[in-house]
């Protein structure tokens, strides 16, 4: 029986799994399964690693990702934040940078929470470490002028990625908002990405990209960044990208993330099914969340799916 | 025959040469220093593709890895090591701290010693409260003068464990003549702190580790030991477990720093210590054998350091004085290897205080980031930019096509850093960074050659490592020598070196004897007492040795020893024209030996027979025998290159030939031997490049070395 850690190491090695792995993207769910509000645990470096390896094993996913949160690293740069309904939220620019985000604000915390997970979940799942993209990390900073300031965020972004891969995640995954998408990608944009790669690709970790709010039109642009692997949540209309859509864009890569809406069963469920015709096909691709699984997410829907995907092994 | 797989660990590159009866493959992967074991299996998969093979077969028909290691390097730099406790003789507590001489300066780059207000003693590897002093005495003569009292050795014992000992280090004075009270010492702990309990803990004699005089160093080379011993265990025994897992079925084998290999596991931690160099000066002597040389010059530029080490007579030496490892001065018998911060990993600066210096080095930008050409998010200017900027470094054909370089980076960071603050542009600032690094080792070779009595122009200079072909017709002038040897293996010289190292190990034992009596002009009469240690050395070598598996017949021994007059500071280490003495007068062959090699070193003025002469310390150097290397010289072929070996010409920088000029571009391996290229020209191999000068001629020989001379 393969441990869910070897199921998502065959996907990056690009090998054959009994099924394809499960790697949901997990952030108010964390906090749902300790009771807790979200903004406490980011505080807390022990009830964070605790309440990420609870959900983890609860709902026996595959692997773990850690740092899934779009305010991190904007918040360690300099970003002030404020929590509405128990969501962190980046307000304004930073008045001045600091120089060390890695030992700063809640992602000190996360760093440390991180590596206490991988350490402890290392032999039964993958570890993934997500933090924010340089695009998206840039309009954070500069606002308005991000689109000319994206190189200056190298070195902000380049400590907090040898960071995390001080951690030895299985992959890293950049996570981008719609800045990523608007318009054309530009050669400093592909340059930020290319350095960013040249060091996981030290640390020999794959790594990968996630998008949101992106132009339905446009996503296949996204391959010319030459990730190792994709994952798709909404677009910027709020539609799923298209499983041909997702397929093309991971050709020559090691493969995708096949999203699944949890407040669609119904959706999700068919998804599955066209992710078994196409695991039999040979196709490399794992199953996540359409998005965060956020604390409103319902616990029937959601085990009711794992069991789906298990099933595929059978 | 298996495979036999070599690897050597660098500060940025680490290094792979693998051998069957097929051939060769080389590869080189950056060095992980966060895990080193991941550029280690990730070079391995690398050979077992080169051979055409899966992992785990390339693994299960592995004969031998060597593996030159710098784990413990690592923990003594990084300061991982445990926390230990020393126990020592009562009142020589503050031996350690008081050091010896300028042990402020040992281990400090030329440029920190000379700062002699901000140069400080390193902080001690075990701090003042976790010495303990215990009252006992051996004298001079190994006789027990005052008997140690368990009682007193266990109420120390638990001052120490309460302080948080993880370990002990025991070094009492003269235990090197008599070992009985350090024995003693020993048994006690284990009597209080059992094996079998998880509170056990190792304890590291000195009579075991450096059974020689000199307390300072004595103490020190055992603390240094047992310091990295945990570590190194704990990470080898990691690399061995990933090893088997992938197949290999035999014990993983260690180079040593005394010139020879043995397993991990009869390995002694402070022996590891520099085996890199010292493997390649290894591949050097054997080279260098088939052509018959005896003089070489070895040099080793990688990433971060160029390594320099001297073969004179067909020999290694060994030290004179006492190497250094990180801050420490030890007394082990290492072979003397020189290293500096120069490599092309180094970083340019401009030093403001004084008056905008251009400086190369000794930082190094390492493999992470590495140069700035490397986009790894490293902005600081380094000799690979400046060899990237001037043309010699194809952007596309680094390491093999495996790490693509991106000029602009280079061109920036050298702006950025050099050209704008002193006011030029940025190809002069990329001149001036490999001038700066070239007159460097050029300098330090010279020094390391000529203070040593020698004339370079006696010698043949090997130039290996990464970028030693790329520098070697910058730095090579500075020594006037008629020709500079680059081997086809030179980017992964430490690891083809380690393949040429032979099973050798290296017994010592301090001892004094006058040989020599200027008073009444005879030499020393107690044969017995030299044989008896001699044989003593031997008996021990044969019984090690045959626990490795060879037999009586196969092993070998060479003597050395370390001499000097009257009671002279320094010791000259002499190759002993004798193993056992038979006669009085084979002292005087001894000690013509040794004036000899005095007066080289000195000069024939300085010697001072009117002090007599001693031994102080005896060396037996063990050894067995090993098949010779293999002669695979080829007859020449044509003088000129095929068309096949001529790849696209691209622009250079020439000084001499007015500035950027379109430079003829070769392919190292569509050359074949008798090729002959006239400079200014580029010459591409896999991992290095070879940067030809105007008026330097390469030659490919018989065994495909590339020849350069200075027309």
């Amino acid at each position: 029986m393969e441990t869910g850690r070897e199921r998502f190491k065959k996907f990056l090695d690009g090998e054959p799994a009994q099924r394809p792995a499960f790697v949901p993207l997990i952030r108010g769910l964390v906090a749902r399964t300790e009771g807790i509000l979200r903004q406490s645990i980011t505080s807390d470096p022990t009830l964070w690693a605790n309440s990420l390896m609870k959900a983890a094993a609860l709902f026996d996913f595959d692997a773990v990702v850690a740092g899934y949160d779009f305010s991190l690293l904007a918040e360690a740069c300099g970003c002030r934040i404020s929590w509405e309904d128990d969501r962190p939220v980046v307000c304004g620019l930073p008045e001045a940078f600091n120089e060390c985000p890695e030992a700063c604000g809640s992602l000190q915390h996360a760093l440390e929470a991180t590596k206490r997970v991988f350490d402890s979940c290392r032999k039964e799942r993958g570890c993934v470490a997500a933090l924010t993209g340089p695009v998206t990390l840039a309009a954070q900073l500069y606002g308005e002028a991000w689109l000319s300031r994206i190189g200056d965020v190298k070195a902000h972004i380049v400590a907090v990625l040898e960071a995390y891969c001080t951690t030895r995640p299985d992959a890293v995954v950049f996570m981008e908002g719609p800045a990523l998408g608007q318009g054309k990608l530009s050669l400093p944009q592909r340059k930020i990405y290319n350095t960013l790669k040249n060091i996981t690709a030290y640390y020999g970790i794959p790594s990968g990209l996630y998008l949101e709010g992106y132009p339905p039109e446009g996503v296949l642009q996204f391959s010319a960044l030459q990730m190792e692997f994709y994952i798709l949540g909404l677009s910027a209309s709020h539609t799923m990208a298209s499983l041909p859509d997702l397929v093309t864009l991971a050709d020559g890569a090691v493969g995708f993330g096949l999203g699944l809406p949890f407040d669609d069963v119904d959706q999700a469920g068919q998804l599955i099914e066209q992710g078994r015709k196409l695991h039999a096909q040979g196709g490399r691709f794992f199953f996540t969340s359409l998005g965060p699984l956020t604390r409103d997410v319902d616990l029937d829907t959601l085990h009711t799916l794992i069991g789906k995907i298990k099933a595929l092994a059978s | 025959m298996g495979y036999t797989i070599n690897i050597d660990i660098g500060g940025t590159f680490t290094d792979f040469f693998a051998e069957n009866d097929e051939g060769t493959q080389v590869t080189k992967t950056p060095s992980t220093h966060y895990d080193l074991s991941v550029g280690f299996m990730k070079g391995i998969k690398d050979l077992s593709r080169k051979f055409g093979v899966g992992m785990g077969e390339f693994l299960k028909n592995t004969d031998m890895v060597r593996y030159c290691t710098t784990v413990g390097t690592n923990a003594l730099i990084e300061r991982t090591g445990p926390k230990l406790g020393l126990i020592t003789t009562a009142g020589f507590e503050d031996a350690i701290f008081l050091g010896r001489a300028r042990s402020w300066a040992d281990g400090g780059s030329a440029q920190e010693n000379k700062d002699l207000s901000r140069i400080q003693k390193p902080d001690p590897l075990i701090s003042r409260d976790m010495v303990v002093g215990i009252r006992e005495r051996i004298d001079s003569f190994g006789r027990i003068i005052s008997p140690l009292k368990k009682e007193e050795v266990l109420e120390k014992l638990q001052t120490l464990v309460d302080r948080g000992a993880m370990g002990f280090v025991v070094c009492l004075l003269w235990s090197f003549v008599n070992p009985a009270h350090e024995q003693q010492i020993k048994d006690i702990i284990a009597e209080e702190y059992p094996e079998d309990y998880l509170g056990s803990m190792p304890v590291t004699l000195s009579s075991n580790v450096s059974p020689k005089s000199g307390e300072y160093t004595r103490a020190i080379t055992t603390i240094v030991n047992a310091y990295i011993h945990g570590i190194m265990a704990e990470e080898l025994n990691k690399l061995g477990n990933e090893l088997r897992d992938g197949g290999y079925e035999k014990p993983l084998v260690l180079v040593h720093n005394t010139g020879g290999i043995k397993k991990v596991s009869r390995t002694k931690a402070v022996l590891t210590h520099n085996a890199g160099p010292v493997a390649g000066l290894h591949g050097a002597l054997t080279l260098g054998s088939l052509y018959g040389w005896k003089n070489i010059i070895f040099t080793d530029m990688g990433g971060t350091s160029f390594d320099i080490g001297v073969i004179t007579d067909g020999r290694l030496q060994t030290y004179d004085f006492i190497p250094v490892i990180d801050r420490w001065r030890t007394n082990i018998p290492a072979i003397e290897v020189k290293s500096i911060g120069a490599g092309g990993g180094s970083i340019a600066w401009v030093n403001t205080l004084m008056g905008n210096a251009l400086n190369v080095g000794p930082q190094s930008a390492g493999s992470m980031p590495g140069p700035a050409c490397y986009d790894q998010g490293g902005s600081a200017p380094t000799v690979t930019d400046a060899d990237l900027v001037l043309g010699y470094l194809n952007p596309e054909n680094y390491l093999g096509g495996k790490m693509l370089l991106d000029v602009d980076l280079s061109t920036e960071a050298i702006r950025q850093k050099v050209a704008d603050p002193l006011g030029i542009d940025v190809v002069e600032a990329a001149i001036r960074i490999r001038k700066l690094v070239d007159a460097r080792m050029g300098q330090e070779v010279f020094n390391e050659v000529a203070l040593k009595g020698h004339d370079p122009r006696d010698f043949v200079l090997f130039a290996c490592g990464g970028a030693g072909a790329t520098h070697a017709c910058g730095f090579a002038p500075y020594l006037q020598v008629k020709k500079v040897i680059v081997s086809p293996y030179s980017p992964v010289f430490g690891a083809f070196g380690a393949s040429t190292v032979k099973i050798q190990q290296v017994w010592e034992k301090s001892r004094t004897m006058k040989i020599f009596q200027w008073a009444t002009q005879s030499y020393y009469e107690d044969l017995d007492a030299f044989n008896h240690l001699v044989n003593e050395l031997k008996d021990q070598a044969t019984r090690d040795l045959k626990l490795e598996g060879f037999s009586e017949d196969k092993i070998h021994f060479r003597l050395e020893l370390e001499m000097r007059y009257g009671m002279q500071y320094n010791l000259t280490k002499v190759t002993s024209p004798h193993l056992n003495v038979k006669r009085s007068e084979d002292f005087k062959d001894i000690c013509d030996k040794f004036t000899e090699q005095y007066s080289a070193i000195y000069s024939p003025e300085a010697t001072f027979p009117m002090g007599g002469i001693n031994v102080e310390c005896f060396f037996l150097t063990a050894f067995v025998d090993s098949l010779p290397y293999p002669d695979t010289s080829r007859a020449p072929g044509n003088h000129t290159p095929s068309d096949a070996a001529k790849l696209p010409p691209r622009d250079a920088y020439w000084q001499n030939a007015g500035g950027f000029t379109e430079t003829p571009v070769y392919d190292f391996d569509a050359l074949v031997s008798g090729n002959v290229i006239e400079g200014p020209a580029l010459i591409e191999a896999k991992d290095t490049t070879y940067v030809l000068e105007p008026k330097w001629r390469f030659t490919m020989d018989g065994y495909g070395n590339g020849i350069l001379e200075n027309a």
